[in-house]
């Protein structure tokens, strides 16, 4: 005998209650519990983000050697590199910026506190993405004296692009941050998320500062 | 005394809630977070893979028994081999295990409810879905010619008119992503949800296996991803990274590729490896031989993928102090292998082997994954290899290892679950012969094909000489390919006859001691009430055959582990 619309326990006592993303849904088909505690699920979580980052490290890696063995080929690569658009020094400055804020936002304990910080990530996010579109125009204008030497040019469109599309993708768990703080929904489950979300930013900042470098190499 | 928990070990079954029935209706399948039933719709979507791969496979071959060709142009040939390989790797042999069959299982093994984030692989589920489409685009967007690596200068040639490389290489993208999810997933769900007593080295070595492809899958697909990505953007706006008109390097693309691409071999071969453990021990119904073994094995082979990629460029160019590394690291992996290979068969030595269908499977294995890998040794060896390289060799031997190992596993393991998965027994007659044509017509296929390439036929030729003594073998080849099609459509036949009228299966029909034969055929939609006890899995000597349940249920003479926890 089916049971279509039988409602299961899904919280154990003591944690969180649901934040818009856990409890049964009306098919029945909601997340299981499969922890124990909310402790061990942010826990879980924490590894399964750090893998990801892993993940993306080997991405990130393979660009840097990419970019590393072009570079290293003398008949590929220019004796003297065209001087690199200055406004990747204010993208920097913006994405270091953005690691600071969101250390901030990880000490956040009420929806309050966490709006204001978290607006202000979101929006560094987006100046760093409009300082990035802006460097990439730069580099247009400039690119065109060079027309033989293709590949330097479209080169760092290529780097800088893969790492603008993983800023892009991180506007996603910041959008739902604000969206909650906005909310007024700020338990533990959302202070575990920013704490994610922050250490994704961070590795995003980590890996442009290392590009930077790899681009201004002679 | 011994009032045995019967039910933990047998139970006849009479189970009102199962995972199948729990809810109805489509929707409540499509967006489902239960593993089984995620599991069961990556298996259906692979087979369906299987199938479109297949029809392709069968094409190529009918097209080689006329020297100049029996059914297509050239281009159309090119094309057939092209989606061939590339569905069959893409789509079919690399989610074949991990993702249906270890979806479903892994859990269940584990004692756990579900994988650690059951909306991250739903969430794989479509993106898998979404890849699919992606090569489906590919054939009505002019298709694609340029073999399932995507070499330069093929890929980038924009003159070739093949509309399809692009969506294929984003489907490839997106595949690539379920795969690492799925990956990830089940790092997490393995290190977080063992149930208390499982230490690492209880687990069943079905798991290990899953475990060390998951490490790679986390750490190989991203790179493969990131050349993808690059390739689709060099083609569509003349980059010309890997273009040497453009001053860009096609070596690094075959560097790059080949370095997801190697490992890449090893995700789909491990979780055979993995099942095929698990088979031998069941089915010969004794303790498996050298475990710790086993599961460092698994352990080695992922390590040592990551540094054999150069043995796929021997005669692309690469340094000679490179390429004599590359030889003798490739050798290496051959101890691994083998440490397997002869624990397998120390475990039957002296075993009661019951001949089931799956069993048949596993020795299946063994036969063909020996001469796939002792084949590999010729291409692994300089001098050897450069007369081999591209020639129909490496296609015997990349099928023995690909799809005669892999493939086949996943078939055996289909067999072994299939009571767990369904809830309903197969006919055993009509698999074994299946199993009969499947094992002769897949010797017949790529045995020929070894014969063909030392005598230097090349692969991915849509015609050869006349005179050059290749026809028979070809014939033959093409013969046992239709063999092995009739051993599938055979196999396809009875599974789904066993859905409407197979014998309702036991928990435990083949006398398994993992966890997941301790719940119901099929589980209930938690698997386990509270999580089950763990003892040895492989200990069979406490299970016995009960004629009136058919299967095998827990001696009573012997304490279950639950009586013990709770004394």
């Amino acid at each position: 005998m089916p049971r279509p619309d039988m409602p299961r326990p899904t919280m154990t006592p003591g944690t969180d209650p649901p934040s818009g993303r856990t409890g049964p849904s009306s098919r029945g088909t909601g997340p299981r519990n499969v922890f124990a505690t909310e402790a061990q699920r942010a826990s879980a979580s924490r590894f399964g983000l750090v893998l990801f980052l892993i993940t993306l490290a080997m991405l990130f890696g393979a660009v840097m050697v990419l970019l590393l063995v072009l570079r290293l080929d003398d008949a590929l690569w220019p004796e003297t590199m065209p001087p690199l658009p200055w406004q990747i020094w204010l993208s920097t400055a913006v994405l270091v910026l953005e690691s600071a804020v969101l250390v901030r936002c990880c000490r956040a304990e009420t929806a309050q506190q966490a709006k204001g910080v978290l607006w202000m990530a979101l929006a560094l996010a987006v100046v760093f993405l409009g300082s990035q579109v802006w460097a990439w125009c730069t580099w247009y204008g400039a690119g065109s004296p060079m027309p033989e030497r293709e590949l330097v040019t479209s080169g760092f469109y290529v780097v800088t692009g893969v790492h603008a599309a993983h800023v892009l993708g991180g506007l996603v768990p910041l959008g739902m941050l604000v969206w909650f703080a906005t909310g007024d929904v700020w338990a533990d489950r959302q202070r575990s998320q920013v704490r994610l979300t922050s250490w994704y930013w961070h590795f995003l900042d980590v890996v442009w500062v290392l590009l930077v470098v790899l681009l201004l190499l002679q | 005394m011994s009032t045995v928990d019967a039910s933990k070990t047998s139970g006849p079954a009479p189970v009102t809630d199962n995972y199948l029935t729990h809810t109805r209706g489509v929707w409540s399948w499509l967006f489902t977070l239960d593993h089984k039933r995620i599991g069961l719709m990556y298996l259906v979507s692979v087979l369906g893979s299987f199938f479109l791969g297949g029809i392709m496979a069968l094409l190529v071959r009918t097209q080689l028994l006329t020297p100049e060709g029996l059914i297509m142009d050239q281009d159309q040939y090119n094309q057939v081999f092209t989606l061939h390989g590339a569905i069959m790797v893409f789509l079919v042999i690399i989610p074949s295990i991990p993702a249906a069959l270890g979806n479903f299982v892994l859990p269940i093994m584990l004692g756990a409810k579900d994988v650690a984030f059951p909306r991250l692989n739903l969430f794989s589920y479509w993106l898998w879905i979404v890849g699919a489409l992606c090569f489906v685009l590919a054939l009505f967007t002019g298709g694609l010619d340029t073999g399932w690596t995507f070499y330069t200068p093929y890929s980038i040639d924009t003159g070739s008119a093949m509309g399809g490389v692009i969506p294929a290489l984003t489907g490839v993208f997106i595949l690539g992503f379920a795969s690492i999810f799925t990956g990830m997933n089940f790092v997490v769900t393995i290190h977080r949800l063992r149930p208390p007593g499982m230490t690492w080295f209880r687990m069943p070595l079905f798991l290990w296996s899953i475990y060390a492809t998951a490490i790679i899958q986390v750490l190989a697909t991203p790179v493969l991803g990131i050349t993808l990505a690059l390739l689709a953007v060099e083609r569509a706006f003349g980059i010309g990274i890997f273009n040497p008109a453009l001053g860009g390097d096609p070596v690094l693309y075959q560097h790059f590729f080949w370095f997801y691409s190697h490992p890449a071999v090893y995700i789909m071969i491990l979780p055979g490896m993995g099942i095929i453990s698990d088979l031998i021990a069941v089915h010969s119904h004794r303790h498996i031989f050298g475990y710790s073994f086993i599961a460092w094995s698994s352990v080695a082979i992922a390590v040592f993928s990551f540094l054999v990629w150069g043995h796929h460029m021997f005669t692309s160019g690469q340094s000679e102090l490179v390429t004599v590394v590359f030889s003798f690291i490739t050798f290496s992996v051959a101890i691994p292998s083998a440490v397997k290979v002869f624990n397998w068969l120390a475990t039957m030595y002296k075993g009661t082997i019951s001949w089931n269908t799956p069993m048949l499977y596993g020795m299946g294995f063994i036969f063909i994954f020996t001469i796939g890998g002792l084949t590999g040794l010729h291409l692994g060896t300089l001098g050897t290899d450069v007369h081999l390289h591209d020639t129909y060799f490496v296609v015997a031997h990349f099928h023995y290892v690909m799809m005669g190992s892999a493939l086949i596993a996943f078939i055996g393991g289909i067999h072994h679950w299939w009571p767990k998965m369904t809830g309903r027994m197969y006919s055993e007659l009509w698999g074994r012969i299946a199993f009969t044509l499947v094992f002769i017509g897949f010797n017949l296929t790529f045995f020929s094909q070894f014969m063909l390439g030392s005598q230097g036929m090349p692969r991915r030729y849509a015609s050869y000489p006349e005179d050059a003594g290749f026809q028979l073998y070809h014939i033959l080849s093409t013969c046992g390919s239709y063999v092995l099609a009739l051993g599938f459509f055979i196999t396809a036949g009875y599974l789904i006859q066993s859905l409407i009228g197979g014998r309702r299966a036991p928990a435990n029909p083949w006398g398994g001691r993992s966890l997941e034969w301790q719940c119901t055929s099929p589980p209930p939609h938690d698997n386990f009430a509270e999580a089950p006890t763990v003892g040895d899995c492989y200990d069979f000597s406490v299970l016995r055959w009960d004629e009136n349940e058919q299967g095998y249920v827990w001696r009573e003479d012997v304490s279950h582990p639950a009586n013990e926890a709770h004394t």
